[in-house]
């Protein structure tokens, strides 16, 4: 049974994420800050991680994703994040960028509906690992 | 018009040459829609030239040059190509295959007393290739625009995946050169070099991701292709032994004899395995895990659409042969077959794929029972399916892109969250099956057509189109009420839809208006187009189609556009949310488990019905490959028996 840890401070959007992973046959654990994200990682290392970087706490756009890439290199992220209007125009020109431009499995925008995001959970750990949960 | 033939294959070749270098998305992105708009123009300004009119003509390169051992060389060149990509990845059979093409090829040109080509039939152009020409030229360059502001999306999407996105639009116009000069060669030799071009170029497109995934898929179509290559070159070779030669025209021009008949089943079998007929199909389903407006070009305007142009080209020399029955019975069975497997399908871009075999099974069906009347069909949904089909590719990328997923279940109420895609959509899906669109209007004559055929195959290729036609319904219409439900929505969600790119905005409300259009001109075509063409083909009219009058059309289109704008209407009037599903008199739970029969408890969900439960899906698919390969195998074994 894989674990996926959700860092996202909406707690309806965690809720509605952790409810369809369950159906999905995944254990899962929340974290609402950048703090509690740190510390849950470093308690014990999920299977996968669903990250907001918008949460509360010290980094600035995708800080939080880098640090955690940097971190756990071997640990898949998907990006969950809201609508790009708040993104810095050099983030705009690396997204435009062909490959790399954010050490990433996946990029999603809200809202996503959580069936959606407990496929991609699949896919993702089906890539990796030629099975899921 | 042979300056205008020549361009339309010259430029788009020069422009990908530039495209591989550069590498600023913003000068890509002029480059792109510039090139676009020329490549349409010229395409338009041919069938201008042409007229609707005009009488087939043939002609050759400036200064009578026959490139024959030009055309080696690059058929070396890809060769080795194929050879260095298959010792990479380490396979065998894909360079096994392209080693014993090019040895067939270099034993025809060491051919003693083979005829030499007239350097004034290279090319031909008549009224088969002008509606090609269009469909490349107008619909290929609607996907190349779409693909700037799909793949900025799908690198976003995917952070790790590297872009190469200079080499993907490289492709895309590589792609769009190659398919001009198939749809045009005269000279088999050349247009063989043309198809090779397509199956290399299809390969890398496919296999773009370069992940294991999609390496195999690539592989997989590479394969299948190059097995139909190795027939068309072995065609060329016993055809380089008969007086008429290599001459696609003459050929083409009256049914084959004993002689002639061994070469043109091998050649069918070319076009069956481009088409993605069975017992190839596997390879075109697999090209649907490429970036959508891959998919949408192989599956719409080009690759598969050779496969059929070849078979719908060659279709007077199998008419009332062995090889004619054998072709059409591979088509209509292929039609029938993917179509009973799409109904157990919940991935949308899987169904587009089964349809889209489906369709083309309908074609080379057509082509293989060879009448006036069925050529007829044939090109018709040639038409129809290339605007619709790539639209409905084009907009299901553009939705995968915005909601993340494929799954026809998460399309719901999609009429309120996305209402201009969706209006989309519902053009595209109305283009499949609904009256008075081209393809119902082909089926019909179809029928009709079928009806024609004296004996017992008539009556078997009705059955097959009547249960096939049955399937595509069941889908299409689950996919439309998907799509026509409708809820409440928030903000947020009410966002998604301004996120999409003018690109692909442009290009699928384009294509849009062109089903609309298509279909409003649907006399047209048929009267000064596609019956003239049958009549070339045939020396007789196409009898018995189906005429819908102009007033009839309009009226039934105004029904059909009535029924999505009664839904927003109704949309707009109040509120609606999605009540909790209710079974059998007690409330389901929040866990979906009701009390059934006998109080035992049973899953409900609600969503659309899938016939996954009656029909094994797999295994329909399996005992279609094993029956039309048999067909196919007897078919080629016959000619070789009896020679």
């Amino acid at each position: 049974m894989s674990h996926v840890l959700i860092i996202d401070d909406d707690q309806r959007v965690l809720a509605a994420n952790e409810a369809a992973l369950a159906s999905g046959g995944y254990t899962t654990s929340a974290a609402s800050t950048a703090d509690d994200a740190r510390r849950a990682l470093l308690a014990s290392t999920p299977d996968l991680v669903i990250v907001e970087p918008m949460v509360p706490g010290p980094y600035d756009g995708l800080g939080l994703v880098r640090q955690i890439a940097a971190d756990h290199p071997k640990l898949p992220i998907i990006v969950l994040t809201h609508a790009d209007e708040h993104l810095s125009a050099a983030l705009r020109v690396a997204q435009d960028r062909d490959g790399g431009w954010i050490p990433a499995q996946r990029y999603m925008e809200k809202p996503v509906n959580p069936e959606v995001v407990r496929d991609e959970v699949d896919h993702v750990l089906q890539e990796l690992h030629g099975t899921h949960s | 018009m042979s300056s205008l033939v020549l361009f339309l294959i010259s430029f788009p070749l020069v422009m990908s040459v530039v495209l591989l270098f550069v590498t600023h998305s913003k000068v890509r992105d002029v480059i792109v829609v510039g090139a676009c708009a020329v490549v349409a123009a010229a395409s338009l300004a041919a069938a201008v030239h042409f007229g609707l009119d005009g009488a087939p003509v043939f002609f050759g390169l400036p200064g009578q040059f026959v490139p024959e051992h030009a055309l080696l060389a690059v058929e070396g060149a890809m060769t080795l190509f194929i050879l260095g990509v298959s010792i990479r990845y380490r396979r065998v059979l894909a360079p096994a295959l392209a080693l014993a093409q090019l040895g067939v090829l270099l034993w025809l040109e060491l051919e003693v007393g083979r005829p030499e080509p007239d350097p004034s039939r290279l090319f031909s152009f008549d009224r088969l290739s002008l509606v090609m020409v269009l469909i490349v030229g107008i619909v290929g360059t609607l996907i190349c625009v779409n693909a700037l502001g799909y793949m900025r999306d799908y690198q976003r999407r995917y952070p790790l995946i590297a872009g190469r996105r200079t080499s993907f639009f490289f492709l895309l116009f590589l792609f769009l050169s190659a398919m001009f000069g198939l749809v045009t060669a005269n000279h088999l030799p050349l247009m063989f070099v043309f198809w090779e071009g397509t199956t290399l170029c299809s390969f890398l497109l496919i296999g773009y991701t370069r992940t294991p995934e999609t390496v195999g898929y690539a592989f997989n179509a590479l394969v299948m292709n190059l097995l139909g290559g190795l027939g068309f070159a072995v065609a060329l070779l016993l055809l380089s032994r008969t007086p008429d030669g290599l001459d696609l025209a003459r050929l083409a021009s009256r049914p084959a004899g004993a002689a002639l008949l061994p070469a043109v089943a091998l050649l069918a079998v070319a076009g069956i395995t481009k088409s993605a007929q069975m017992p190839f199909s596997s390879w075109l389903l697999g090209a649907m895990y490429a970036p959508s407006p891959t998919s949408a070009l192989l599956h719409s305007s080009t690759m598969v659409k050779a496969g059929v142009f070849l078979l719908l080209r060659l279709s007077p020399a199998m008419a009332g042969s062995l090889v004619g029955s054998g072709v059409a019975l591979v088509g209509l069975g292929t039609f029938l077959f993917v179509s009973l497997v799409a109904t157990t399908e919940h991935n949308a871009k899987k169904v587009l794929a089964y349809s889209t075999i489906g369709n083309l099974g309908l074609v080379v069906g057509c082509a293989g029972v060879a009448t006036p009347e069925t050529v007829w069909v044939g090109v018709m949904i040639v038409i129809f399916h290339a605007v619709a089909k790539s639209l409905l590719f084009l907009v299901v990328g553009t939705l995968e892109n915005r909601l993340y997923t494929k799954d026809l279940e998460n399309f719901d109420t999609l009429l309120s969250r996305l209402p201009h895609l969706s209006l989309l959509v519902l053009v595209g899906v109305a283009g499949m099956f609904i009256a008075p669109f081209g393809i119902v209007v082909a089926k019909w004559s179809a029928i009709r057509a079928f009806l024609l055929v004296p004996g017992w195959e008539g009556p078997l290729y009705l059955t097959a189109l009547a249960f096939g036609s049955s399937c595509t319904i069941f889908y299409w219409a689950k996919l439309l009420i998907k799509v026509l439900s409708t809820r409440s929505i928030d903000a947020e969600e009410r966002a998604i839809e301004l996120r999409v790119s003018g690109f692909e905005w442009f290009s699928e409300r384009v294509l849009g208006l062109l089903v609309l259009v298509a279909t409003g001109a649907i006399g047209v075509l048929s009267d000064r187009l596609v019956g003239p063409y049958a009549l070339a083909a045939f020396g007789a009219a196409p009898r018995e189609l189906l005429h819908v009058p102009g007033v009839m059309v309009s009226v039934l289109l105004v029904a059909v556009l009535f029924i999505p704008a009664m839904a927003v209407w109704v949309r707009r009037r109040g509120h609606y949310e999605l009540a909790d599903i209710y079974a059998s008199g007690r409330t389901v739970n929040a866990a979906h488990v009701v009390s059934g029969a006998l109080d035992r408890p049973q899953a409900v969900s609600l969503r659309g019905y899938y016939l996954e439960g009656v029909i094994d899906g797999p295994w329909v698919f399996r005992a279609g490959t094993v029956a039309c390969g048999a067909v196919l195998t007897i078919l080629v074994l016959s000619q070789w028996v009896h020679p």
